[in-house]
């Protein structure tokens, strides 16, 4: 797992995306980006700049589910990682983000260990 | 059976005629006027006027299911088309979104004493080690010869031994407070929730008292409730079973789908 590689962190709470940073930051990330919404995080990803993407489900403009799936559609961008960071836990959308080829999903609240795990999980995998 | 009956029978199964249907009775009522047929017109007038009443019921029944389907959307009841009018408890339903909003003051709170537990953790830790430098500088000072020096270099070797340890724990703790504020987003969702109901109770009630509109804007009121259904954050009011209630349950649910 590259350190250095560029991470979108998406989500339409402010207050979430600096959380979910600083916690990347603390795993020793440092180069970390923010959209508030997947129809802002779509351009960001599409400019083909982006490692790894770490979307929330819920938002107004596109969902997470939706950008996930923009995501998989895009031959540029259908293997990036992506791990979801939601409050969503309905045994439905866990299975419809799996089917959608998510790669990890955490459930808020989380800890700093839980996040840790599963950025890990992602990239353990992936190797795999 | 008369004309009149059989226009009435036909238009009312369908909520599209209800414009047809009115049109169907002012025609009449206009015959029977310019026809003297005074008693007819006032059977049409009172058909009229119980139609109009009717239709104003079936749309506050409309808003009601509405309202009582939005509030249990926050719990995995859903909607049940067949649950009489009668058989909605209002009162419930109140009380299921006054303890989502409960919650989320619930979670206030929570968030608020983790952050004061996290100060009250690390502010005796960073006075010791004020303290703990503040001796070691008077210490240095103070060393004249090599044996006090030795001393210094030992007391600082110790002293970076508690910096290392203590730093740890309070960079826990400045965690502890960072993550404390993800309550916010989980509160935030649940009152934009709630405020979309609050605005889907609102435009109903305008439309209705704007004079019966068509049932066409209770049917653009469910299509922006339907929009708020099934998604946003879980709040343990109601027993939901289709909702996983932690990681560990993520977890499990993901590694039987091969994760």
């Amino acid at each position: 797992m590259d350190k250095s590689m560029n991470i979108l962190v998406v989500d339409d709470f402010s207050t979430m995306r600096r959380i979910v940073k600083n916690l990347l930051v603390e795993i020793g990330f440092n180069n970390i980006e923010e959209a508030d919404d997947g129809k802002t995080a779509l351009p960001i990803l599409e400019e083909g700049n982006i490692d790894f993407l770490v979307t929330d489900w819920n938002m107004s403009g596109m969902q997470g589910i939706d950008l996930l799936k923009a995501v998989r559609a895009n031959p540029e961008l259908q293997n990036m990682p992506v791990l979801m960071v939601t409050a969503e836990a309905k045994k439905e959308q866990i299975m419809e983000a799996a089917q959608a080829g998510v790669n990890g999903y955490v459930v808020k609240p989380f800890t700093a260990d839980t996040l840790k795990e599963k950025v890990d999980k992602v990239f353990e995998r992936l190797e795999q | 059976m008369t004309i009149m009956n059989q226009s009435k029978q036909a238009v009312r199964e369908s909520d599209s005629n209800i414009i047809e249907y009115r049109m169907i009775l002012a025609k009449r009522l206009v015959v029977s006027l310019e026809t003297n047929n005074n008693q007819n017109a006032e059977e049409i007038i009172h058909e009229l006027s119980v139609f109009r009443e009717t239709n104003l019921y079936q749309q506050l029944d409309k808003l009601t299911r509405t309202v009582h389907d939005s509030i249990n959307s926050f719990g995995d009841k859903g909607s049940d088309e067949n649950q009489s009018i009668s058989d909605i408890n209002v009162n419930q339903d109140l009380e299921n979104a006054r303890d989502n909003l409960e919650y989320v003051m619930k979670l206030s709170e929570e968030s608020a004493h983790q952050v004061i537990n996290a100060v009250e953790h690390s502010k005796p830790l960073s006075e010791k080690l004020n303290i703990g430098a503040d001796k070691l500088l008077t210490q240095i000072k103070g060393a004249n010869n090599e044996s006090q020096s030795l001393k210094v270099i030992n007391d600082i070797s110790g002293y970076l031994k508690e910096v290392t340890s203590d730093v740890g724990v309070i960079d826990k703790n400045l965690n502890d407070i960072l993550l404390a504020q993800g309550n916010q987003d989980i509160s935030g969702q649940i009152i934009q929730r709630v405020m979309a109901i609050v605005q889907d109770i609102k435009d109903g009630r305008v439309e209705i008292l704007h004079g019966n509109q068509e049932l066409v804007e209770c049917n653009n009121l469910k299509e922006t409730v339907k929009h708020v259904d099934d998604i946003g954050p879980i709040v343990p009011s109601v027993i939901n079973t289709e909702v996983l209630n932690n990681q560990s349950e993520v977890d499990d649910l993901l590694y039987s789908l091969g994760f």
